[in-house]
């Protein structure tokens, strides 16, 4: 072969690879910061770390990219509609069903940092990088449920996070926990938030909100750090975990009373224990279940799996999740998600505790992974209390 | 003059006399100044300075004998002073006292400290009597337990007792790192006499400074205008512990709400200066140093307690030793909760040194955990983060290339002699030795007098030989014949050392007690200086401690053990996890109970000294945010924010 030909095959093969690149860049997608899961378990929308929306088709295995330029918070399935919600880069906030179809849209004058809209697509709430809450009405107009302070989301390096039960009676917002204050006067009730910060500008800590009334009801103390909670669908119950591994829990009836979740080896922690602390007697362990290797308390987030009945919880740096079962401390079951691809819940990534999602009703899970932009979804059986990985995208 | 007169000279403004008279006719009157600090309590005038009236005359006055803060002694009338207008310039004196505010019946000014010593105080000086409120800002408070002092050297003096009593009735507490010197204070600029360099023709540049020290926080870039070079911030705010003392007082204080100019409610804290600058890698010694520093510390916590004082401790870096040590003591005689929040920031401590658990230590001479000092705080904070590069990282591969190099010393002696000699600051050549914690314990190279050897040695000076190779102990793998007289030497003295050690012991754990319940400095130990956390040593104790030394002497002073990573880089990641060998149940129920409380900068600080000047998002997210906002100014108090 002359030595032209050659230099022409080595610039073809160049080039090839070149558009290989491109191609490959231009429909790969970066690591998930934000993910949900549709009622029905059909599809999950998420949101990556270099803008792209991606609508996934979780029974056909396919994927198509809705935007190159979504804010990396905004991905949401709006509760029994087979609607998602996103934000453009442009603050523009766009409604938009399964199959293309944009139901509502408006600009909003800030990113949004977590965000939900009620089943008629009337009312939205969203919160901001100040960990402000607010809700905007039909009409446009926007109030606030709570004070937008400074830059919390990088203070914390985590999200407000926001949830909503299915009756949209309720939410819940968790952002970092206020372990027991001293005894009082330290004690930092509801009003003392407010009084130290108008519009509940300080109140960081996991909180019930009565939507309606706009205003939070209760502030769930005893956490520590950065904090995820959720509210079951029914509302009946909430949940949290945090980084320094607390996991608590409280019926929203009665919200004044703190329940422990178990740890994975210790058991529950007896807060009025009279003994000193490190005395094993502080504990109970007469519930727990056999442990399995790679079990981490410190918490990345919960998630309800199967109504409001099962929830899962994530550890840091662990591939395992814990199975509980609302009303009850002791872990159920524990599920290996798998090590590879590692996921998004290795590298004390709390701010990005979003890319994490489920549906309980269809009891679906979805989770980002660690450094790259794919996906891994599971389906919970609550009959066999199996956690299946179904579907894999590297 | 104004831009708008054309007249070749400026009109006094001088008010006519009772008669309409004007000032030719040398009418006179008084100037009383009442002194006070920015709590509006009286302080006695030590010198009052003087005032210059438009006359050109120059008064003095003559001050009351007493140095009491009574009403009368803070008092200075200037009589026979022409009326218009005055300048008042005051020496600063006593030291520190700045001039931040001049209060007249019609007007309330405000300065920043120093700021009035070029030109002085314009006043006007009006028939009959010129009344003024001068206000300054207290004094700085250091209490340095760098030299021998006497016990209550070590404490506030009422004076300084009763002002954090009346400053909100709380006081903050500040303990530095590693390596800090006790420097001095900054200067104030003269702004009037410096000169800019004005081309070939113009006077020459000039720096210069007042003579008065600056005790506060100035800033130097901002001052650089007046000057024709840019200035050090070591001139400006000063060096070592001072300066440390000088930003951190000033950051705090912002935190809480401080605008920068009013600085009325401007509150000083308590700067510990304690001497950890033992050379660029003798950590050992430093550790001893902090302990017997935190010892020293303990009666000032009592003093504060006693008076019914609120307290917070901060500690930075290998401070933590310091502020442990003291808290393990009072801990240990039983005063609970003593602290109200102890911040330990980037804490050069083992990750397990909260535990209340002495067989947790992995020290080989049980100095690395502090087993009472939980007790005698509320609350604990850790602040860590990932992105200290001198803490960290404690990752398998940065160990396997020191572990290398152990097989090829004299290279790696050359690169960090050069490191430990370069013009850099000292976090930019331990960062360069990729986590100089984590080899506190190493034993080579020699020169750089990092590891045991060093300072047990010189502990230790009147025992040795203790091993068969002193002076190589570096090099235990260097065996070879000992004779018998050298064996029967080391014999002797490790026989005269062990009874010196528990003499030692029993001679002061009585005295150690009696001392402490009676909120009096505890005699320090010599021999058993790596125990001086503890309160008193048991003679069980010191027989464990010595067969510790025994086996440490042994192995060439070399540890069988790595030390545990540093809590201010890992924070509780390994002790509370539930899976790992170093699971600790009391770190890991006490952060269930929210008494530990980790606070992950990893995201905001990545040098181990980032907090004396630190980023926006650093002082907003810390300073602000996790001490003053979430915790100082909801659970306790700073000052009277």
């Amino acid at each position: 072969m002359s030595k032209f030909n050659l230099r022409t095959l080595l610039l073809l093969g160049l080039m090839l690879a070149a558009g290989y690149g491109l191609w490959q860049g231009y429909h790969s997608s970066g690591p998930i910061m934000s993910a949900s899961v549709s009622e029905n378990g059909a599809f999950a929308i998420t949101a990556h770390k270099d803008q792209k929306l991606i609508l996934w088709d979780l029974k056909k295995h396919r994927r198509k990219i809705i935007s190159r330029n979504a804010n990396i918070y905004s991905a949401y399935f709006i509760k029994q509609q087979p609607t998602f919600l996103w934000q453009g880069l442009d603050n523009v906030v766009t409604a938009q069903s399964v199959n293309g179809e944009v139901q509502k849209a408006f600009e909003l004058d800030k990113p949004t940092y977590g965000h939900f809209m009620t089943q008629d697509l009337n009312t939205y709430y969203y919160s901001d990088i100040g960990w402000g809450i607010f809700r905007r009405s039909e009409d446009g107009s926007t109030e606030t449920l709570k004070a937008t302070d400074g830059r919390a989301f990088f203070g914390y390096h985590k999200l407000l996070n926001l949830s909503m039960d299915d009756s949209e009676q309720l939410m819940v917002s968790a952002g970092s926990g206020e372990p027991k204050g001293f005894e009082p006067p330290y004690y930092r009730s509801l009003q003392d938030v407010l009084d130290q910060g108008a519009e509940y500008r300080y109140l960081y800590s996991v909180a019930l909100w009565n939507i309606e009334a706009r205003k939070p009801t209760a502030k769930l103390d005893g956490n520590s750090s950065k904090t995820h909670a959720t509210l079951s669908p029914d509302g009946q119950w909430v949940v949290s975990a945090d980084e320094a591994g607390i996991g608590l829990f409280w019926n929203t009836n009665q919200p004044d009373m703190k329940h422990r979740l178990s740890s994975y080896h210790s058991g529950v922690y007896l807060d009025d224990s009279p003994y000193e602390t490190g005395d094993l007697r502080n504990w109970d362990d007469s519930g727990l279940i056999e442990a399995s290797a790679g079990l981490h308390t410190f918490t990345i987030a919960l998630a309800f799996i199967h109504n409001s009945e099962y929830y899962l919880r994530f550890g840091n740096n662990s591939h395992m999740a814990a199975l509980f079962k609302t009303g009850s401390p002791w872990p159920v079951k524990y599920f290996d998600l798998g090590e590879s691809p590692k996921l998004v819940t290795y590298g004390s990534q709390y701010s990005r505790n979003t890319a994490i999602a489920t549906s309980p009703e269809a009891g679906i899970l979805a989770m980002g992974h660690q450094s790259t932009g794919g996906i891994s979804v599971y389906q919970f059986d609550p009959d066999q209390l199996t956690l299946e990985r179904i579907w894999v995208v590297e | 003059m104004t831009p708008a007169s054309n007249l070749p000279f400026s009109p006094s403004s001088a008010p006519l006399g009772a008669h309409g008279a004007p000032i030719c006719a040398h009418e006179t009157a008084n100037v009383r100044l009442q002194r006070s600090d920015n709590l509006r309590r009286p302080k006695a005038f030590i010198n009052a300075g003087t005032i210059k009236d438009e006359s050109g005359h120059v008064a003095t006055v003559a001050l009351q004998d007493g140095t009491e803060h009574t009403p009368d002694n803070a008092e200075a009338i200037f009589t026979q002073l022409v009326t218009g207008n005055a300048r008042w310039h005051w020496p600063e004196e006593p030291e520190g006292e700045h001039l931040i505010g001049f209060d007249t019946v019609s007007e309330q000014r405000r300065f920043a400290p120093g700021h009035y010593l070029d030109e002085g105080v314009d006043l006007t000086v009006i028939q009959g009597e010129r009344k003024a409120r001068v206000i300054h800002l207290p004094p700085p408070v250091i209490i340095s337990l760098r030299e021998p002092a006497p016990a209550s050297g070590d404490l506030l003096t009422d004076e300084q007792l009763d002002y954090f009593r009346e400053n909100g009735n709380n006081a903050l507490i500040y303990i530095h790192g590693y390596n800090v010197s006790h420097g001095e204070w900054g200067r104030f600029l003269n702004r009037q006499d410096s000169q800019k360099h004005y081309g070939g023709h113009g006077p020459g540049p000039r720096t210069a400074w007042h003579p008065n020290k600056a005790t506060v926080w100035q800033d130097t870039e901002a001052l650089s205008e007046f000057t024709a070079s840019p200035l050090e911030d070591d001139d400006v705010n000063g060096t070592g512990a001072h300066s440390w003392a000088i930003h951190m007082e000033y950051q705090l204080n912002r935190a809480a709400g401080f605008d920068g100019k009013d600085w009325m409610p401007y509150s000083r804290i308590i700067n510990i200066s304690w001497p950890g600058d033992t050379g660029s890698t003798d950590f050992m010694q430093a550790e001893l140093n902090a302990m017997t520093s935190g010892r020293r510390l303990a009666p000032l916590l009592l003093q504060l307690a006693d008076a019914g004082i609120a307290i917070n401790l901060i500690s930075h870096s290998l401070g933590a030793r310091v502020a442990l040590t003291a808290l393990n003591i009072v801990g240990t005689i039983g005063r609970s909760n003593l602290v109200d929040h102890l911040f330990l920031w980037q804490p050069a401590v083992a990750d397990n040194a909260l535990t209340n658990n002495n067989s947790r230590d992995v020290h080989p001479l049980g100095l690395g955990v502090f087993p009472s000092a939980h007790s005698a705080a509320r609350k604990i904070v850790v602040l860590h983060s990932r992105g200290d590069g001198i803490l960290g990282p404690e990752n398998a591969d940065d160990r396997a290339w020191w572990q290398k190099a152990l097989h090829h010393i004299q290279p790696l002696a050359m690169t960090a002699w050069t490191l430990a000699k370069a013009d850099a600051p000292m976090d930019e050549i331990l960062g360069k030795l990729h986590g100089a914690y984590n080899k506190k314990w190493w034993c080579f190279p020699s020169f750089l007098d990092n590891g045991f050897g060093p300072a047990i040695e010189k502990l230790y000076k009147d025992y040795l030989p203790l091993t068969f190779e002193a002076g190589k102990t570096a090099h235990p793998q260097r065996s070879a014949y000992v004779p018998e007289a050298v064996k029967k030497t080391v014999q002797a003295n490790w026989d005269r050392l062990e009874k010196d050690i528990l003499a030692e012991a029993d001679a002061l754990w009585q005295p150690c007690i009696d001392c402490l319940r009676n909120g009096e400095r505890p005699p320090d130990y010599t021999l058993l200086a790596p125990l001086n956390h503890r309160a008193s040593v048991s003679l069980q104790i010191a027989k464990d401690y010595v067969f510790r030394l025994k086996k440490l002497a042994v192995n060439g002073w070399f540890p069988e053990q790595s030390p545990r990573p540093a809590l201010g880089y890992v924070g509780f990641d390994e002790v509370a996890n539930e899976e790992a060998t170093a699971f600790d149940k009391f770190i890991f129920e006490s952060l269930n109970d929210g008494k530990f409380i980790p606070a992950n900068q990893s995201k905001w600080l990545f040098i181990h000294s980032g907090m004396k000047t630190p980023t926006q998002e650093l002082f907003e997210e810390i300073y602000q945010r996790e001490i003053m906002q979430n915790r100082l100014l909801a659970n306790s108090k700073f000052g009277r924010y």
